[in-house]
């Protein structure tokens, strides 16, 4: 088959293929969330799809979270290394969680359903869901205090989920006696095996329209289209390299911040992306896969070339990356995994940082850098568990010409929160506050989104895992913009340990956790009057906060 | 009934170029019609003037018409543009800022510019008040008349016009809802009141702090719209009610409307819809899709056994709206929908030339190629098919605006036009897949109501690239939404949480009593002069633990929990193909809808008068030019039998039948087309 940007192909026939791609992974997804049983799938909606060319590149990604496009391909070409291409038949199904060959951390599960027509295999339907529970120390599998991924839950290496139609019912059951939420993670599993199953048909249909010779040229046309898109974006930016910093404010376990370093050299038609200078492989779980650092790579490179390019395969050839191994952004086995998703984030935030230095128009300051993920979990009288959990967002930092956004999910992760009426009727707990964090939001001629705030009572005696990030090292700002407040977390109105594991809650404690503000944008003297006047006027920021860093009201009359 | 003083209807569509209007003698089937300029500013205007024109020539007296029906853009309109009341919230204590946060998502994850539209009340105009409901109704701190009175007088003084209130839980008990809007139209009578739990009683409180907003926003803008409408029919001497078309597909009386424009916001597509569920039924077709495509969009929309479903997950713009709302997918697939050439792929839409400039071929100063000029240079559309004949099309404007295309994709003009035509076909089938098999409904089961300017032109096409096997094409395809709304049912309809295990050994006493409450709430809003209304109950099911509901029609016994779950679990075998059947299944919600149905005899909607002979020109879209006949729809009688390729034009469109499809004309003067 032909690869590369020179496949030439009827323009007409391309775009009918590849809406019908793009059609059926989003499809996929739609039966994947409406038929998931967990809220992390259906709620927050931690999960993707996508299809796949025979040879395991990707041909198109659902319209989900974008953090788990760049895996998958990775994975696929993993488990088919060891279970071997040659053995793939006709209604199997393969299943992998595992994060040394392509995977992110534990909790992440993929299925991966090999589509034949007839002997001749048409490509792969895959999805990734986030689980609710993977066993481990704690409920969710993610300790912040873990120091190899066998603390942190059950491993699935590369395996048969289905062989010929038949589910393996040994591993099923093996799954199910090994995680405490053994009706959900069923579901959810179910729910992606239905997915594979809406892919697999739609790549049939498609063959069967246009033939598999076409299909299989289309695949390779459109991955062709997006690579020449890609290298023409890329080549627009102006040469150099770029060099830029930032830090995890520790690793759960030892004191001293975590560095993500990345130079980016640009010109011509394509990048590179080196991670070289990033710190080691951290003790304490924070580490983040090499797949999830390709991924967050690939996702920056696509919001700076062209959104509206197809993701494939094809935006990802012009992308090179060097992840030194036994890096922080390249673990060896058996490093934790779990909680790292502010490693992610910071991953994309160093990227972003030196680009701004070659976009100097385009780039917004940080965003908050944080995905406070928490579960509050206990044994009910049934002998069964409740839990909550919540993966509470930020804000995005200020841009040249326009103010962050407050509230809201940023960069790489675009969650959906919890709703208050929805976490009260599940969970013994009592939502006593949900809003933005004033003052928050870094200063600047455009200022940075404020952070989120979630006071949370407790009606039971429970525990507590919680992450949160950026609580010392904030979010940067940019060409003179302040940086963002940083993050809290708090029991009865005392600061606790950000990163903690199984902390036991008393029935009647408060918890508040907060999220970091996203950092602003240009000198906070060149903001517009009108702007400082209306976040005052909306309690966004205080009028103190107004006199110290907007000198408002200017010229020293109060108003 | 029917004695000469409502023998008449007039039904009204305010499209954005174009106002609407028919008058159907309901005894003899005799239709006038009235096309104007809609008037942006003031809809009420052309309207009004449509009307006075409408009465002047046909048949009927002024007080001859027993009913105006109405399908409005207005409240779209207002919202979209932000036209609205200055409102202000009164929220828990403690949620100030659940409408500012949403649900944390963006609706695009790769722009680094997105923004989030601001929220219709800034942040100084929600105020929290001190009380507060727990998940299971019960109250945990009671509602502090003082602190309430204090927040109040505060948004007064901002200058406030409108009130929305929105509590958190009130799905579980309304009480302090309902008590703090009694208490301020007491204290400030002059002010409108819009309380969540009167939109929807279902769980998500940012959703219903939305619909609470998003009503009190629209309703001093669609109160004075149907004001100076009513008032204006008044003055013209008619007297008959205005009934205004609903997001759910049925009408509502003006009242209604005003209070609850929320439930308007799909009133114009809706009326297209009501109107091909009419024909539909007419003919004697159950199960349709429905296909309404005009100059900027398509909008599909599935319907079984004559009900058309409703959702409550659409969206206006950023903002969720969980009303029960018709469930259109809608794709910026039209007439005018540009077409381009990026790195070697022919994309069409989702941008448009809309009505102005318009496609190039209209002569008014569009450049780009679009969908219409596509039609034309390949022969579907002729020189003189725009609005029957009365403005010709420009085919060199559209050949220059094709060549650029042609150029840069390095093939013909003609290819470029059939390429053109060939991709937003490809994109309005995936926008059927979407309601039909997306969703595991076989599309053999269906017949595609295809309508709206452009709708006839492509819609067997389509049918045919689904599997769709039929295409009825109504008498009018360009009238329909007007029409509609003029045979629309009235319809009021209430959707509410509950939480109700099928296992549970009170289960049938708890769906009882809940089908019981919400009916005499869904009543409690209707006007008290509907007599012979029927109602439509519904259950929302899902396994329990999961997150989406499925619905399922209640026959008229209330059934059995084992029978229930037996009517799920046949619905989420449709759509999710495996059931669980280990799994226990709850209710998740309950919607009743009260239905007066209307009662007007069925007669053919046709035109009369003298049809143009037929002609022929060629039609090149396949590939070798053919010698198309075309035929005029007005020449065509009951039974005759068409063969394509044929092209049927009229005054409000154009159907084109390609090779192997063949069309009969029916009793009602509808085009009944297997696609072959």
């Amino acid at each position: 088959m032909l690869r590369g940007a020179d496949v030439s192909f009827d323009p007409i026939l391309l775009e009918v293929i590849s809406g019908a791609l793009q059609f059926a992974a989003d499809e996929m997804g739609y039966v994947l969330g409406r038929t998931a049983y967990s809220n992390v799938v259906y709620d927050t909606q931690d999960f993707n799809t996508s299809l796949l060319a025979p040879d395991a590149s990707l041909v198109a990604s659902g319209s989900f979270l974008p953090l788990h496009v760049g895996v998958m391909p990775e994975a696929l070409e993993h488990s088919l290394r060891r279970l071997g291409a040659e053995n793939l038949r006709e209604g199997d199904i393969l299943i992998s969680n595992d994060p040394f060959r392509g995977g992110t951390h534990l909790p992440d599960v993929m299925l991966f359903k090999p589509v034949f027509d007839g002997e001749r295999l048409l490509g792969y339907a895959a999805n990734l869901a986030h689980w609710a529970d993977v066993g481990g120390r704690v409920l969710g599998g993610m300790s912040c205090d873990a120091t190899e991924m066998f603390q942190e839950g059950l491993l699935i290496s590369p395996a048969w989920l289905y062989r010929e139609g038949r589910l393996d019912e040994t591993l099923i059951r093996m799954i199910r006696d090994n995680v405490r939420l053994p009706e959900e993670v069923f579901g959810d599993l179910m729910a992606q095996v239905a997915a594979c199953e809406t892919g697999a048909r739609r790549l049939r249909d498609l063959a069967a329209e246009h033939g598999a010779d076409t299909l299989d040229t289309a695949m390779a046309a459109l991955q062709a289209h997006s690579e020449r898109r890609t290298r023409e974006a890329l080549a627009a930016l102006p040469r150099g390299v770029y060099v830029a910093e930032d830090y995890l404010d520790n690793d759960g376990l030892n004191p001293e911040p975590v560095r993500i370093r990345v130079a980016v050299r640009t010109g011509g038609d394509h990048i590179e992306v080196d991670f070289t200078g990033s710190h080691p492989q951290t003790e304490g779980p924070v580490n983040c896969t090499l797949a999830t650092t390709r991924s967050c790579v690939y996702f920056v490179v696509h919001t700076i070339t062209d959104p509206s390019i197809p993701d494939n395969a094809g935006c990802h050839r012009p992308v090179t990356i060097n992840a030194p191994e036994g890096s922080v952004v390249n673990p060896r086995f058996p490093a934790g995994t779990g909680p790292r998703a502010a490693t992610y984030m910071r991953v994309t935030d160093a990227l972003y940082r030196a680009l701004a230095q070659a976009l100097p128009d385009r780039i917004p300051a940080a965003c908050d850098g944080t995905i406070v993920g928490s579960r509050i979990y206990g044994r009910t009288a049934a002998g069964g568990y409740f839990w909550h959990n919540d993966g509470m967002v930020g804000g995005i930092g200020g841009r040249p010409g326009r103010d962050g956004v407050d509230g809201v999910s940023s960069g790489i992760v675009n969650y959906q929160n919890r709703c208050t009426e929805e976490l009260e009727r599940r969970s013994p707990i009592l939502v006593e506050h949900y809003g933005l964090v004033p003052d928050s939001g870094g200063a600047g001629q455009y200022r940075g989104g404020l952070g989120i705030q979630r006071n949370v009572r407790l009606l039971a005696d429970a525990h507590l895992t919680i992450r949160n990030e950026r609580e010392k090292i904030p979010a940067w700002g940019l060409n003179g913009g302040k940086s963002g407040a940083t993050s809290a977390v708090l029991v009865n109105g005392q600061r606790i340990n950000p990163k903690s594991t199984h902390l036991p809650l008393r029935k009647g404690d408060l918890l508040t956790m907060r999220t970091a503000g996203a950092g602003g944008w240009g000198d906070p003297s060149c903001r517009e009057i009108a702007a400082v006047e209306r976040d005052v006027q909306e309690g966004k920021i205080s009028p103190d906060r107004a006199r110290t860093e907007y000198g408002y009201p200017r010229g020293g009359v109060n108003p | 009934m029917a004695n000469r003083a409502d023998r008449c209807g007039v039904g009204i569509d305010v499209g954005g170029t174009f106002t609407d209007l028919v008058l159907r003698d309901e005894e003899t089937g005799e239709l006038s019609l009235e096309k104007r300029p809609t008037t942006p500013a003031d809809p009420s205007i052309g309207t009004l003037a449509g009307v006075s024109a409408l009465l002047c020539t046909g048949a009927a007296q002024r007080d001859g018409v027993a009913v105006v029906r109405h399908g409005t853009t207005v409240a779209t309109n207002a919202l979209l543009e932000r036209r609205g009341a200055v409102v202000g919230l009164l929220t828990t204590a403690g949620f100030q800022d659940v409408l500012e946060i949403g649900r944390c998502k963006r609706t695009d994850v790769y722009d680094l510019q997105w923004q989030r539209t601001p929220p219709l009340v800034p942040r100084h105009l929600r105020r929290e008040v001190d009380e507060r409901i727990l998940a299971d109704g019960s109250v945990l701190r009671p509602l502090n008349v003082e602190d309430l009175r204090r927040q109040t007088a505060l948004l007064r003084g901002a200058g406030v016009t409108a009130l929305a209130i929105a509590f958190v839980n009130s799905y579980a008990n309304p009480a302090h809802e309902r008590a703090a809007a009694e208490l301020l139209r007491e204290i400030w009578p002059e002010v409108l009141v819009s309380q969540s739990t009167e939109l929807s009683s279902e769980l998500g409180e940012y959703e219903r702090t939305n619909l609470a907003v998003v009503n009190a926003f629209l309703q001093p803008v669609m109160a004075g719209y149907l004001r100076r409408l009513q008032s204006g029919l008044v003055e013209q001497g008619v007297r008959a009610p205005l009934q205004i078309m609903q997001s759910n597909g049925g009408a509502a009386d003006v009242e209604q409307a005003a209070r609850f424009p929320a439930r308007a916001l799909l009133s114009g597509p809706a009326a297209g819809v009501a109107g091909a569920v009419q024909e539909a039924q007419a003919a004697g077709i159950e199960n349709i899709i429905t296909f309404d495509m005009g100059g900027t969009s398509c909008d599909v929309s599935l319907v079984r056994g004559a009900r058309a479903e409703t959702s409550g997950t659409n969206r206006i713009g950023q903002l969720p709206l969980t009303l029960p709302m018709l469930d259109l997918t809608t794709i910026g697939a039209g007439g005018g929908s540009i077409a381009s050439a990026v790195a070697g792929a022919l994309k069409v839409g989702p941008e448009s030339a809309g009505a102005s400039p318009g496609p190039a071929s209209y002569g008014q100063g569009g450049t780009r190629p679009t969908v219409t000029d596509a039609w034309l240079l390949t022969g579907l559309l002729g020189d003189s098919s725009r609005l029957g004949g009365s403005l010709r099309l420009d085919r060199s404007a559209a050949v220059a605006a094709m060549a650029g295309l042609a150029n840069a994709l390095g093939m013909s003009i003609l290819d470029a036009a059939r390429g053109v035509i060939r991709v937003v076909q490809a994109n309005m089938a995936n926008a059927v897949r979407a309601v039909s098999t997306r969703r595991g409904f076989d599309p053999r089961h269906f017949t595609l109501v295809a309508y709206g300017g452009a709708g006839p032109l492509a819609a067997v096409e389509v049918a045919r690239q689904i599997g769709v096997p039929r295409v009825l094409i109504p008498a009018l395809p360009g009238l329909l939404c007007a029409l509609g709304a003029l045979g629309a049912d009235l319809r009021y309809e209430l959707r509410r949480s509950v939480f109700i295990r099928l296992d549970d050994a009170a289960a049938q006493m708890a769906l009882d009593r809940s089908l019981r409450e919400v009916e005499l709430a869904c009543r409690a809003q209707m006007p008290t002069d509907v007599e012979g209304a029927e109602v439509e109950r519904m259950a929302y099911l899902r396994y329990r633990g999961q997150p989406h509901a499925l619905g399922v029609v209640l026959p008229t016994e209330t059934p059995t929990p084992e029978h229930l779950r037996a009517l799920f679990e046949a619905e989420y075998a449709r759509e999710y193909v495996r059931t669980r059947p280990d799994q226990p299944v709850e209710v998740r919600s309950i919607s009743i809808a009260v239905v007066k149905a209307v009662s007007w005899q069925r007669r053919p909607s046709s035109l009369t008068g003298v049809a143009p002979p037929a002609s022929e020109r060629p039609v090149d879209v396949l590939g070798g030019q053919i010698r198309c006949p075309v035929v005029q729809r007005q020449a065509i009688r009951q039974g005759a039998v068409l063969v394509g390729p044929c092209l049927i034009e009229q005054a409000d469109s154009t159907t084109w039948l390609p090779p192997r499809s063949q069309a009969r004309c029916d009793a009602l003067g509808n085009l009944l087309v297997e696609v072959g």
